[in-house]
């Protein structure tokens, strides 16, 4: 159920059941979906802080790399490598 | 005077040949003397057998009553040493008791902490002030607990399974970028470093 449909099924019961039972209902599915919403940015945040970590760390390979080839080609080929690996950030 | 010497005097005077009213009275006296002395010493004679009789049943009963009295001392002694012992025990079960009690006191104390730790859990569990577990009792409220966090398990390990192909993903999207640069230089030192970096960032897979 998307939180679009949760609502509209509490807007409509608030239109049309006006018991105390009804009205329990419509704050349990608007708290329902408050709290699917909170735990929602709360997951993708931390997904997002692992792909970070990950990607931080992948460029940490092409750092170690080019730190064995300082001031060649190579070295600042690797150094370029790390500097589009951290880019994909801003992407 | 013998019994004989009284009735020979008596015969003696009854038979002197001068008989006259005052020997035959005198004989006659004698002889009442001798008949109450005989009755007197028989009746002197029962006496000293009562007197015996009575004697050895006065130190039948004089034995008895110090047996009474060593008995009665003894119950004494007994009672005493027996109210000795019924403090002491008293006293030991009183100190038992006490005992008992407190330990008793110390186990509903642990047990009321160990409640109000379980109503704290359960509050959080349902996320409210308690009212859910006064509502239901403790039982339904384990339970439906149980259900609760079994679910939210299963919520994390899916997370924890979503961050993971996030991460492979990301992994792979570096490596991509290695081998995209390595493609530019192909078959050159910088181009087999290249792909060597992009082989190093999939092992981390395996880290």
């Amino acid at each position: 159920m998307n939180a679009r449909t949760a609502l509209e099924i509490a807007a409509r019961l608030h239109e049309l059941y006006y018991g105390k039972t009804g009205g329990e209902a419509v704050a349990m599915l608007r708290k329902q979906h408050a709290e699917i919403d909170r735990l929602t940015a709360e997951r993708d945040k931390s997904i997002v802080a692992a792909v970070a970590a990950e990607r931080e760390a992948c460029a940490a390979v092409c750092d170690d790399l080019e730190a064995t080839f300082p001031g060649t080609k190579t070295g600042n080929t690797l150094q370029w490598a790390a500097e589009k690996i951290r880019a994909r950030s801003s992407k | 005077m013998s019994e004989r010497t009284a009735l020979e005097i008596a015969l003696d005077l009854d038979a002197a040949s001068c008989s006259s009213f005052v020997k035959l009275e005198s004989a006659e006296a004698l002889r009442k003397q001798h008949a109450e002395l005989g009755r007197l010493a028989m009746k002197n004679a029962a006496y000293a057998s009562l007197t015996k009789a009575q004697d050895a049943e006065l130190s039948l009963h004089r034995d008895r009553a110090a047996a009474y009295r060593a008995a009665v001392k003894n119950i004494d002694s007994e009672r005493e040493a027996n109210a000795i012992l019924t403090a002491e025990r008293d006293a030991a079960i009183s100190a038992a008791v006490a005992a008992e009690r407190a330990a008793h006191a110390a186990e509903i104390d642990r047990l009321k902490r160990e409640r109000h730790h379980i109503y704290d859990l359960l509050a959080r569990i349902h996320r409210d002030g308690g009212q859910y577990t006064a509502e239901n009792g403790v039982e339904k409220a384990c339970e439906d607990a149980e259900s609760q966090v079994t679910a939210w398990l299963d919520t994390i390990s899916g997370v924890d399974a979503l961050i993971e192909q996030a991460r492979i993903a990301e992994r792979e999207a570096c490596a991509v970028v290695c081998d995209e640069l390595e493609s530019l230089l192909p078959g050159t030192k910088t181009g087999n470093m290249l792909q060597w970096a992009a082989a190093q960032i999939r092992a981390r897979s395996a880290t």
